[in-house]
């Protein structure tokens, strides 16, 4: 019996490397006679580009970058589109400003960045492009703000312009939200810089004090120096600081336990403590440790945030290459919309490859649509003229044209989003194990405090024994136990983002720490989401027949056909002649003097052509293996059968069963027919039982918030028929390429397809958590040492303010030293 | 010795104008993006108007 490998060799490179963006050019695509080889169209017309404008420099400029990560070259991405939508008055009114010289500014989404030479590229703009005077490119954050002349050009020219270069720019989707993360950037930095500025200041006065304490030093200049201390103190605390309070506040009126809570509690008392003993003139203060305290514990927390920027920045870089414009048909024009100017009545053209923009009647005489971001259905429907389109739905083949009869929010896509909305609200919020901890930590510090004070009075008088009880309350300030999860977080998100796992958030890591149920989508998941012939067997003469017959036909099982055997057909030189489809059984054709049937057991049947018992045991075979059996009779008789469907990836049982061995239970729910579901979680060794077919949205999220799947729920998808279980899972795991809106509400974002991936972050979750819990024994265990230093009398502010950092490096150390996001080597994998 | 108190002040008065500087700095959104005047630097000695070959290009499109 014959075996196909899955991948065929039309895209096997020759020995040449594309001109512009350096990845091997394939044998399609090489073109003998010329000298410079380019591996697609998008990167000959940039290179064409660059070379009528004088730019070769760029390759210079690229060449010179240094560490350039060969993995991250892709070639140029030209669209051609017209980008007029950024014509559009109420864009321009909306998002950008002009000033009296008539300069116009906007601030745009840019795509397509690689490197420095793509900054330098589109800078140089101004000289190339009449009308532009300024392009700055934001290279981290993938943004563009543009400059031009108003009466000169339109932006929507010099759209074009980068789109001819390989970049597109795109109006950012919600600019407040942009503008509200930068205010909160720009917080986060001043707050730092007063914080540090001021517990250098301390730490400064704070010298003198040390000093003062070997040395004796006189009333006046001690009163002096405590005075500085204590008022240095009181800003810190009440400016950079406040944002400690209020959270303890917040916390207490919530009732909710909080990191917050003993830190407020410590920095209050040791500025309390401080002031006092300044005004009476007796005793010790330990002020520049509350400074210090500040300054640590923010930095701490600016890292987390930057982090956790930069990873909701990168998943809105992934959005960006959605277009959220619609084609729209005005008398015999075409013109580019925004989505949501729609309205009923509207025709619009969708062209293939394209996602409709809303529901609606198709026009054309009949398409095909395919709905796996809607509804999960892996295989393509056919729609005929008048029949129903959804938004989101793509469309195959041919360009078609539909009437729009409902738009924006009341689609059945929109629909679905506000089940996500409400879905996301009722999710319960976690206690993270360090506010668990600190709820425990305060009251175990008071009654030290308070034991203290008793066991000392009747033995050193009052006085000694409260400043030993208030060097404990200080000493123990929790400065390592506030850092603990935050650097052991942006450790492990920034770990994570350099393997292409992006997490939203620390809460996240946590939730999936421990082994649950882990709900899989199959599509694209643990198959590899294209339609191939997996497997076959009979005449590969047959299969060349069966594919020149089609090549006439646009439905998805004979593109797979076509695809694996088109070039053995080709060879041939045969072509097929009156090709007629029966929708919904095959197609028939002849090729030379032979008639060829291509299509379903049914089809084969009704044509009375006959089948040998191994095709039959065969066919089975392949339905039990979650495949559709094609058979291909030439001249009445079967010679071939081919199982075509969505090849599950070569690694996928391997990493299922070591997921399962680490305590997870896998369930596959599909939008797919459940045949098909229970066939691949057959061949995965899923158990029947958790293998669930051709469930709907609605019952995807019912399925995700059933109380006997144990927690947490990890569900991974990324339909539109995921979103409302992605966002009512405990972690939602969405995948790129996948719907956009699954990324917006998923916690997690996996820049590649498939199961290793998923298996990272799992494991990178389980890893941070671990250091997590380390971090925090660490400095509770600073923090008993420090205790009983104070209960013995031996700490004064000096060893305060040593212990302190030392207890906050300690913490740093382990977190960045702790290996993350590590998963068994890929090339062990398919030996 | 005295002259601290009136040292001390005047060091934490110039801290707090260096702040007050840090902070105009901040609020102009000169730390927003670190990663690409770093690299813009390095662009300055290629010059657009001239090709690698020493011709000068076509005149700008519109």
């Amino acid at each position: 019996m014959n075996k196909l490998d899955a991948h065929d060799d039309s895209t096997q490179a020759i020995h040449a490397a594309c001109a512009h963006c350096g990845l091997p050019v394939p044998s399609t695509e090489a073109r003998a006679q010329e000298p410079l080889q380019f591996c697609c169209g998008g990167c000959r017309a940039v290179h064409g580009v660059l070379h009528e404008c004088g730019l070769e420099r760029y390759y210079e400029m690229r060449d010179r970058e240094q560490g350039i990560d060969r993995s991250t070259q892709e070639p140029a991405r030209v669209t051609g589109r017209g980008f007029e939508h950024l014509d559009d008055p109420r864009f321009i009114n909306a998002q950008t400003t002009v000033d009296v010289a008539g300069t116009r500014r906007a601030e745009l989404r840019l795509d397509g960045l690689r490197c420095g030479a793509c900054v330098w590229l589109l800078e140089a703009m101004p000289r190339i492009v009449r009308g532009v005077s300024e392009v700055r490119v934001d290279s981290a954050r993938g943004i563009a703000r543009i400059a031009w002349d108003d009466r000169a050009t339109q932006l929507s020219a010099i759209a074009r312009r980068f789109d001819a270069l390989g970049y597109q720019l795109q109006p950012f989707g919600d600019p407040d939200a942009v503008a509200r993360e930068r205010a909160a950037n720009r917080a986060w930095i001043v707050r730092i810089g007063v914080a540090g500025a001021i517990a250098s200041n301390a730490m400064a006065v704070a010298f003198a004090l040390y000093g003062g304490l070997l040395a004796d030093m006189e009333l006046g200049f001690r009163m002096f120096f405590q005075w500085c201390s204590v008022a240095l103190a009181v800003v810190a605390v009440a400016w950079p600081g406040r944002i400690f309070l209020s959270n303890a506040i917040a916390a207490v009126r919530t009732r909710t336990p909080h990191m917050d809570v003993p830190v407020a509690f410590g920095l209050v008392a040791a500025v309390g403590a401080g002031t006092i003993a300044t005004i009476r003139g007796t005793g010790s203060i330990y002020c520049e440790s509350a400074a210090m305290l500040v300054f640590l514990l923010l930095v701490g927390r600016f890292v987390q945030y930057g982090r956790q920027r930069r990873a909701r920045e990168q998943v809105e870089l992934l959005l960006a290459i959605v277009p959220s414009i619609a084609r729209k048909v005005v008398g015999d024009r075409v013109v580019e919309v925004a989505m949501d100017a729609l309205v009923p009545g509207d025709v619009v053209e969708v062209t293939a490859g394209e996602a409709c923009p809303a529901d609606g009647r198709l026009l054309a005489d009949s398409a095909h649509l395919d709905l796996s971001h809607l509804t999960g259905e892996s295989q393509p429907v056919r729609v005929e003229r008048g029949g129903p389109v959804y938004a989101g739905t793509r469309v195959l083949e041919t360009p078609i044209r539909m009437e729009v009869s409902v738009a924006g929010s009341e689609t059945r896509a929109a629909r679905l989003l506000e089940l996500v909305r409400e879905a996301s609200e009722r999710r319960a919020p976690i206690v993270e194990l360090a506010d668990r901890v600190s709820a425990w930590f305060l009251p175990t510090i008071l009654v030290g405090a308070v034991f203290t004070v008793a066991w000392w009075w009747p033995r050193i008088g009052a006085d000694a024994a409260v400043a030993r009880a208030v060097a404990l309350l200080v000493v123990t300030c929790p400065c390592a136990l506030g850092l603990a999860t935050p650097l052991a977080v942006v450790a492990g998100i920034g770990k994570g983002a350099r393997r292409g796992v992006l997490v939203k958030g620390g809460d996240v890591l946590e939730r999936a720490s421990r082994a649950g149920t882990l709900v899989l989508d199959k599509t694209g998941t643990v198959t590899e989401g294209l339609t191939r012939v997996a497997r076959w067997m009979g005449s590969p003469d047959a299969l060349a027949l069966a594919a020149s017959v089609e090549m006439h036909s646009a439905h998805p099982t004979a593109r797979a056909l076509v695809d694996s055997f088109g070039e053995a057909a080709s060879r041939g030189g045969v072509v097929a002649s009156d090709v007629r489809e029966i929708p919904g059984l095959g197609i028939e054709g002849r090729v030379g003097r032979k008639l060829v049937r291509v299509g379903s057991a049914r089809f084969m049947r009704e044509r009375g052509a006959t089948t040998s018992d191994e095709m039959h045991a065969y066919s089975a075979d392949c339905k039990v293996a979650g495949f559709a059996p094609v058979f291909v009779a030439v001249d009445g008789k079967v010679e071939a059968l081919a199982g075509v469907g969505d090849p599950i990836r070569p690694e996928a049982r391997r990493t299922i069963a070591r997921l399962r061995a680490a305590g997870w239970r896998i369930v596959l729910a599909s939008g797919d027919d459940p045949v098909i579901a229970s066939g691949v979680a057959k061949s995965l060794g899923i158990d029947a039982r958790d293998a669930h077919g051709g469930l709907s949205p609605e019952e995807k999220l019912a399925f995700v918030q059933r109380d006997e799947l144990a927690r947490p729920v990890v569900m991974v998808g990324d339909g539109v028929n995921d979103l409302a279980a992605l966002a009512a899972a405990d972690v939602g795991v969405a995948v790129r390429n996948g719907a956009q809106a699954s990324h917006h509400v998923a916690d997690v974002c996996l820049a590649a397809r498939g199961l290793r991936p998923l298996e990272r972050f799992l494991s990178g979750a389980r890893s941070t958590m671990r250091t997590i819990r380390v971090n925090l024994a660490v400095s509770v265990a600073y923090n008993a040492f420090g205790g009983v230093l104070a209960f013995a009398g031996m700490v004064n502010p000096l060893v305060a303010a040593v212990l302190m950092p030392l207890s906050g490096l300690t913490v740093l150390v382990i977190a960045m030293r702790m290996p993350s996001f590590e998963i068994p080597d890929f090339s062990e994998e398919v030996r | 010795m005295e002259l601290v108190f009136v040292a001390l002040p005047v060091a934490l008065l110039v801290g707090g104008a260096a702040l007050f500087a840090f902070i105009w700095a901040a609020r102009d959104d000169q730390f927003e993006d670190l990663d690409t005047p770093p690299k813009r630097a390095l662009f300055d000695d290629i010059d657009v108007s001239v090709k690698p070959d020493g011709q000068i290009p076509a005149k700008p499109l519109d």
